[in-house]
């Protein structure tokens, strides 16, 4: 089990660091000069040195690499070239934003999907069957984001149930603020909650036909007994690995997202540096949206053990 | 036909034992496919009732009606009667309370049968918590007996134990207790033991006979073979294409069977007891001293992923200084179970797999001396392999499926030699010429592993490798093909190497034996001398596990 | 059974393939011309599905911001085909070589890098364009062939059919190419439809943000962000290009499924 552990944090390890090394390189081959760009056409070359050298510019690649992954590990993530003011304080606040959201929806997505399957497999081939496969068909092939601008369309401007957009903030109270994610965690969740719909049911069919649901049945438990007892379990193993790889789907849908929404969140602050050529702001919010699915993809190792006692083989 | 012996039979069973178990004509059809047509057999309470017959006689789906966990689609008709209950008629309520209380079953894959994600004692105690009223230390302390009753006992086997933690044998007797665990009348068994070796499947079928003296339940033991049937049941069936063709007690099926496919059956069996053939290769060693194939101090390894970060990377030695001869026309056979390294020795002799150290040699020059095995020595020695389904390219017809190997020749064969050869190879093994334009899946088992020995003999080889070439066929087609193979060594003067984990087909087909146990090769020697008089301990072991087909010569 | 699914599949993709061909040589109006004064219509007889919020035809848009989707989507399939599947054969014929470690590690590295991730960081760079958006799904779609691929061609290589071929001396290309690719070549069939209309809705999402086609190239994300602000206002614009979406991946979807089921033998038998 430990040693199981191990690998897998060490080969996720491995992942963060490469992924460091590709954005930064990918935006150190950006032409052109932070410096220069920030002070303008007009700016003195000793005024402009002076910024390259508060910024560490005119440090060595490899220096500035150095300085900056292990800046991150101290929470330190740079400053802003556009609005001069440490990274990390205006990741931080959005964070809460995007974070939330995402889990939200995975969450929602899971609360849809695991009755809809489950459902949709103990009544293989009937009218249930049938439906909810015709929903999850529409739902993988709906846009999140035009799902979104429906929903607003209906709920926000037509039922005046919820506002179209904007975020309450966590000071509002805890229901407030879900209030207003809700409609974007909706629209998110959706389209996921079909997929994992049709991964619940399908590995639950597969696990339906292995020889020991045979034994489970001629031991005497009823096809429903047997279905939760025996077949849960195992089928959990390819949703498990659908669910770790929607989170990064989530992830980046929820930066779409929050465009429909008009939510202050990463995705936002991450368009709004594109256009200012912020780059530190935008290897930032990249490097740390990795990172949360690095930490989701680990997780579900670590649930798989929990789930398959084969892959806790003695250390 | 079928029906007219089966009812004058089955008076003859009921008539000596109150039947615990009746079948009347049960039929059965799945989405239309007539699958039983029927059937009509009884079981005595506290016998056994053997149930033979070959793959697609419809011998599992008997136990599936029975148990009533037949797959969708089905559609039955008939009578069947457990224990003065008509079971067609009862609620699936109802048969959950019999299942597993009453009526146990065993199957054949143990490695599948058991639920992964749980442990052992988890999965025997449901059985007892579903069908026991009883407190859950109780529960604990019946699993813990029942497991050490199967033969795992507590001290060894903990309820904490994983089924990937147990070997196959291990997996199967936790399969009965599973279903022994609530004292049932009738434990069903299908094919129990096929998938294990013979020393596990003793084991197994030890534990059958005395759960069955012991508890005194009747037990159906359905199988493909004969001499299991004969050392363990009181009565038998012979099934064939969904029908019953014979029945009665073992002494009359045994003794005198009056069904020509019974009849065919016992041949296609007991000539694998009659020690088999001449010496026909004693002109070939005197005209060629030098060996065919001279195998070496041969070493394969294999090496396991290290068991921590700081210890070394470990090997296992799957094949352990391995020497032996095979001469020219001579037919030598390797008997080993499975893990015991005969596999990777193929893959070895074959030039798939590198070599740790050792050599081969054919015709005295080596073929492991270099990386790659020359194209002269891969076309002196040829394979045919166990699985008749998965040994041919489904995307390809039987003319390019068996002429591949002609990729040998150093010349490349021209479309009119190449089809010269097909149809004459073709021929030579019983098939039509004209199969060549044939997709393989057109073609029955048997008939597969035609085409397969007809690819192996294109390219007109000196050796020829048959590795369990012929456990997956039934025993009436196996037959067929050994006598096939026998034909063409005359014919042709082949030399074999027969890999095999069953005694009986080594037996009848080899002039000399290897005996293969962990990597190593234990004993060596002449086929008769070998199985008469073993030498090894390992040896004995496997002759005395294998079971023999008994031909009753009196009524107990 | 499931057969049926295959026609609505190919009826659905071919109306768009139809479209999207035929808007090269003709669409109802010139979706470069602009004209105000007729701006914003609700669909009548003349603009059959209205026009935007520039005068423009949102039926001509449609057709030829069909080709951009189409583009992107199948160009990025092709990368992740010809970079994925022989790196997969590779992998499988090598077993456990550089080829093994780069296929595992580079899906890693790629499954912690949504698409959209890749995207922004290369528009970051080099400024946004329907390229970017093929590189970005491209890259993605890599690790899913290699892996499909060397996971379908291991379990190949240990089949007696590829046993009995290398007996017959062949060497690992060879047998890649005559056993394992004509044996696999369903399976990509499937995973192609599959990441084409993954690819459909991305590009869908990438220039919905801005970070794919440019205008005045029409497309079906960038519709679908211009006719945000007007949602009130003129609420057809953004449910004719959605629609678009959904017929097309639902379409491609289909056809992937039928396709799947035609092509298993083992469900073939069973017909």
């Amino acid at each position: 089990m430990l040693r199981y552990l191990y690998r897998r944090l060490g080969s996720l390890a491995a992942t963060l660091l490469v992924a460091s090394l590709v954005v930064f390189v990918v935006i150190e081959v950006v032409p052109g000069d932070p410096a220069s760009y920030m002070l303008g056409l007009n700016a003195q070359p000793d005024t402009v040195a002076a910024l390259r050298s508060e910024l560490g510019l005119d440090q060595s690649k490899p220096a500035r690499y150095v300085q900056w992954v292990t800046g991150m590990l101290r929470g330190d993530f740079g400053q802003s070239y556009t609005y001069r003011t440490p990274v990390a304080d205006m990741v931080s606040d959005r964070l809460w934003i995007s974070l939330p959201l995402a889990l939200y929806a995975l969450v929602l997505s899971i609360v849809i999907a695991f009755p809809a399957g489950i459902w949709a497999a103990s009544r293989r081939g009937g009218a249930a069957d049938t439906t909810v496969m015709g929903f999850t068909q529409l739902g993988i092939a709906i846009p999140n984001f035009w799902f979104a601008m429906l929903l607003v369309l209906f709920f926000a401007i037509k039922l005046r149930w919820f506002s179209a957009g904007g975020f309450a903030g966590w000071d509002e109270g805890f229901f407030v603020a879900l209030k207003s994610l809700t409609l974007p965690a909706i629209a998110l969740a959706l389209p996921q909650a079909a997929i994992l719909t049709r991964v619940m049911r399908s590995s639950l069919l597969d696990v339906l036909g292995e020889d020991f649901m045979r034994t489970a049945r001629a031991k005497g438990l009823s096809r429903r007994q047997a279905l939760l007892r025996h077949a849960l379990r195992n089928a959990m193993i390819p949703v498990l690995t659908i669910i770790g790889l929607q989170f990064s789907f989530l992830i980046a849908g929820a930066i779409i997202i929050e465009n429909v929404f008009f939510l202050p969140g990463l995705g936002r602050l991450i368009f709004q540096s594109i256009a200012q050529r912020d780059l530190i702001v935008v290897e930032s919010v990249v490097m740390l949206l990795v990172f949360a699915v690095v930490v989701v993809t680990f997780i579900v190792d670590l649930a798989y053990a929990w789930v398959d006692p084969r892959l806790r083989r003695r250390s | 036909m079928a029906y007219a012996i089966g009812s004058t039979r089955d008076c003859v069973v009921s008539d000596n034992h109150s039947a615990l178990l009746r079948l009347d004509r049960v039929s059965l059809d799945i989405h239309g496919v007539p699958i039983l047509s029927d059937i009509s057999l009884s079981v005595a309470a506290g016998q056994t009732l053997g149930i033979i017959g070959e793959s697609g006689s419809g011998k599992s789906m008997t136990a599936l009606s029975i148990m009533q966990l037949l797959p969708r689609g089905s559609q039955s008709s008939g009578s069947i009667v457990f224990d003065g209950q008509e079971l067609s008629e009862l609620s699936e309520e109802q048969l959950c309370d019999i299942r597993g209380s009453d009526i146990g079953m065993i199957f054949q894959e143990p490695m599948t049968a058991l639920n992964p994600v749980k442990t052992i004692g988890d999965q025997v105690s449901e059985s007892i918590r579903l069908h026991r009223n009883v407190s859950s230390a109780e529960v604990k302390q019946l699993t813990e007996q029942i497991l050490e009753r199967v033969g795992l006992p507590n001290s060894e086997y903990p309820l904490s134990r994983y089924p990937h933690e147990l070997s196959g044998g291990q997996r199967q007797r936790v399969v009965i207790a599973i279903a022994v665990a609530c004292k049932p009348k009738l434990l069903i068994a299908d094919e129990p033991t096929t998938a294990l070796d013979v020393t596990t499947q003793a084991g197994i079928l030890d534990l059958l006979k005395t759960l069955q003296r012991d508890e005194g339940l009747a037990l159906m033991l359905i199988t493909h073979d004969l001499a299991v049937v004969s050392m363990m049941a009181d009565d038998v069936v012979v099934m064939k294409s969904g029908q019953v063709v014979e029945q009665g007690s073992l002494y009359s099926v045994f003794g005198n069977p009056s069904n020509d496919y019974t009849k065919l059956l016992f041949d296609a069996s007991a000539l694998t007891q009659v020690a088999r053939r001449g010496n026909k290769n004693d002109s070939a060693t005197a005209t060629n001293k030098a060996p065919l194939l001279e195998v070496r101090d041969l070493v394969c390894e294999y090496r396991v992923p290290r068991p921590g970060l700081l210890s070394r990377p470990t090997a296992f030695r799957a094949v352990d200084t391995v020497s032996f001869d095979i001469q020219h026309g001579e037919s030598v056979g390797l008997v080993g179970e499975s893990g015991c390294g005969k596999s990777t020795l193929t893959r070895a002799l074959l030039g798939l797999m590198k070599l740790h150290s050792g050599s081969i040699s054919l015709n005295g020059e080596s073929v492991s001396a270099a990386q790659t095995v020359s194209r002269d020595a891969r076309r002196q020695m040829q394979v045919v392999f166990q699985d008749p389904f998965g040994s041919f390219n489904p995307r390809h017809k039987v003319r390019r499926l068996i002429s591949e190997p002609l990729y040998l020749l150093d010349t490349q064969a021209t479309a009119q030699e190449t089809n010269y050869r097909v149809s004459e190879t073709l021929e030579s093994v019983g098939m039509a010429a004209s199969d060549a334009d044939k997709f393989i899946h057109e073609f029955s088992g048997g008939q597969r592993q035609r085409i397969a020995i007809a690819r192996a003999l294109i390219i007109k080889p000196a050796l020829i490798i048959l590795d369990e070439a012929v456990s997956a066929l039934d025993v009436s087609v196996r037959a067929q093909v050994l006598e096939l193979l026998h034909d063409l060594a005359n014919r042709e003067g082949l030399a074999y190497l027969f890999i095999s984990h069953d005694l009986s087909v080594v037996q009848r087909v080899s002039d000399r034996v290897l005996v293969m146990q962990k990597g190593k090769i234990v004993e060596r020697g002449d086929t008769q001398t070998v199985f008469s008089n073993p030498q090894h301990p390992y040896t004995q072991q496997l002759i005395s596990a294998a079971p023999t087909l008994r031909i009753p010569q009196s009524e107990r | 059974m499931r057969l049926k699914s295959i026609v609505p599949g190919a009826l659905l993709i071919t109306i768009v393939l139809v479209a999207a061909l035929l808007s090269y040589v003709w669409t109802p109006f010139d979706v470069a011309t602009l004209d105000i004064r007729n701006k914003l219509q609700t669909p009548n007889q003349v603009n059959w599905l209205g026009t935007d919020h520039l005068g423009r035809d949102i039926l001509s848009m449609l057709m030829v911001g069909a080709r951009t989707s189409i583009a992107v989507a199948l160009v990025a399939v092709g990368i992740g085909m010809g970079v994925g599947v022989p790196l997969g054969l590779i992998a499988a014929a090598k077993q456990s070589g550089w080829a093994d470690e780069l296929i595992m590690r580079g899906n890693d590295l790629v499954f912690a890098f949504p698409a959209l991730l890749i995207a922004i960081m290369i528009t970051a760079v080099f400024g946004a364009g329907a390229v970017n958006a093929i590189i970005a799904i491209g890259i993605f779609n890599i690790p899913v062939f290699a892996r499909l691929t060397r996971g379908a061609a291991l379990s190949l290589w240990t089949r007696e059919f590829v046993l009995a071929a290398r007996v017959a001396g062949k060497s690992g290309f060879r047998i890649s190419v005559e056993h394992l690719l004509p044996n696999i070549t369903n399976l990509l069939i499937v995973q192609g439809t599959i990441q084409f209309s993954l690819g459909i809705l991305a590009e869908a999402g990438l220039s919905y943000v801005g970070l794919g086609a440019q205008p005045p190239i029409p497309s079906w994300g960038r519709m679908l962000a211009d006719s945000q602000t007007l949602i009130t206002l003129a609420p057809h614009l953004a449910l004719f290009p959605g629609l678009a979406i959904v017929c097309t991946v639902l379409g491609l979807n289909l056809l992937g499924d039928g396709l799947r089921d035609w092509l298993d033998p083992r469900l073939r038998r069973e017909r």
